[in-house]
């Protein structure tokens, strides 16, 4: 079993890029999404005990990198909050210069859209499309059969298209 | 990007959407590299490992809850069973009998009355004794109510205007000071009830 000082954070950092993603999938902006990842890995740190093995460390994290934000916008919802982002002008004008959180018109609309998404499309697309996860690693992170995943992804998909896509190609 | 990714699943996504997300996420990992956030990651990762150490710590000692308990206890019973820091102000009194009196003389009412009924180390007085806790408790109680306003603890008619005489009827009749009281008054010599 691990143990304080037993490396675990140095073995587990090596996957802080996919969760990264994750978690950029399912928030607003890059801030957000740094806050998300830090809980996740908090939460796993905490959890240590949970983890039998580390071979299934990638997919403890995603586990938990789900359960971390769908937790986020529940709590979102219940206390809504307008980000700078979605205030024309404003983004530009506090934010500038510090990170790449304003996403620009189009890309914004594409996060809109997968805002939009249910619950179920939404976190089988983040996985695949922002943590690029092969569809047997969905699976098993959501423990869903793979006509499942395959049908909600598609699904997903195709409303995000429509929803983002005339939109994304005027300013491209 | 991941490699896993087949390329027929990736063709599903308009091209124009997927280089936005794909966009957004080379900026954000690269705002995440570049921002200090690895630093950031490891100083949590560094504070969860001190708490978790300490805690780790608190369970090797189980004990330790249990024996604050029984100090606490022990320190509560020195405090209030022994040393008793709430009882009265009032002098030691080493006077015997006749300090009583004397105090019980100059008592504006009867509040010592009220006070030995409350009292748990009443007892009759026995004829010899001469320092015994209950006189030391009727001294501090007579005493004590030389300075404590005693009208809320005094029942109406036991207002001071009653002499010595009235005072000493009626602590006879409240039983049991009968035995106390008489003992007191045949060492005085006073057969008066």
């Amino acid at each position: 079993m691990t143990t304080p000082g037993d490396g675990l954070y140095e073995k587990l950092s090596a996957f802080r890029e996919d969760i990264f993603r994750v978690c950029l999938g399912f928030s607003r902006n890059v801030a957000d999404a740094e806050d998300l990842c830090q809980d996740v890995f908090l939460k796993a740190l905490v959890r240590r005990d949970a983890l039998r093995d580390l071979g299934g460390a990638r997919i403890w994290l995603l586990r938990i990198a789900r359960t971390t934000c769908l937790d986020r916008i529940r709590r979102e919802k219940r206390r809504p909050t307008v980000s700078l982002d979605a205030v024309p002008g404003a983004a530009a004008s506090v934010t500038a210069g510090l990170s790449p959180s304003d996403p620009g018109p189009a890309l914004l609309r594409i996060k809109q859209a997968v805002g939009r998404l249910p619950r179920k499309q939404r976190e089988v697309f983040v996985l695949r499309e922002y943590a690029g996860l092969s569809y047997e690693e969905i699976v098993r992170t959501l423990g869903l059969k793979m006509g499942t995943v395959m049908s909600r992804l598609n699904r997903a998909r195709r409303a995000v298209a429509a929803e983002a896509g005339e939109e994304s190609h005027e300013h491209e | 990007m991941n490699m896993n990714k087949p390329e027929s699943a990736k063709s599903e996504l308009p091209e124009h959407v997927r280089r936005l997300i794909d966009g957004e996420i080379e900026a954000g990992l690269d705002h995440m590299r570049k921002g200090g956030f690895d630093a950031r990651l490891k100083s949590a990762a560094d504070r969860e490992a001190v708490t978790r150490l300490r805690s780790s710590r608190r369970k090797a000692r189980p004990w330790r809850p249990a024996l604050a308990v029984v100090l606490t206890v022990v320190v509560l019973f020195l405090a209030v069973v022994v040393f008793r820091p709430f009882r009265s102000s009032a002098p030691d009194f080493s006077g015997g009998r006749d300090t009583l009196i004397a105090a019980l003389q100059k008592a504006p009412g009867l509040l010592a009355l009220h006070r030995i009924h409350a009292d748990p180390l009443y007892a009759p007085i026995p004829a010899d004794s001469g320092n015994s806790p209950l006189l030391r408790t009727l001294a501090s109680a007579v005493t004590a109510s030389a300075t404590v306003s005693a009208y809320d603890v005094r029942p109406p008619d036991l207002a001071p205007r009653y002499d010595l005489q009235k005072k000493i009827d009626i602590l006879v009749n409240e039983r049991p000071f009968e035995r106390a009281l008489a003992a007191i008054k045949s060492k005085k010599g006073d057969t008066n009830p």
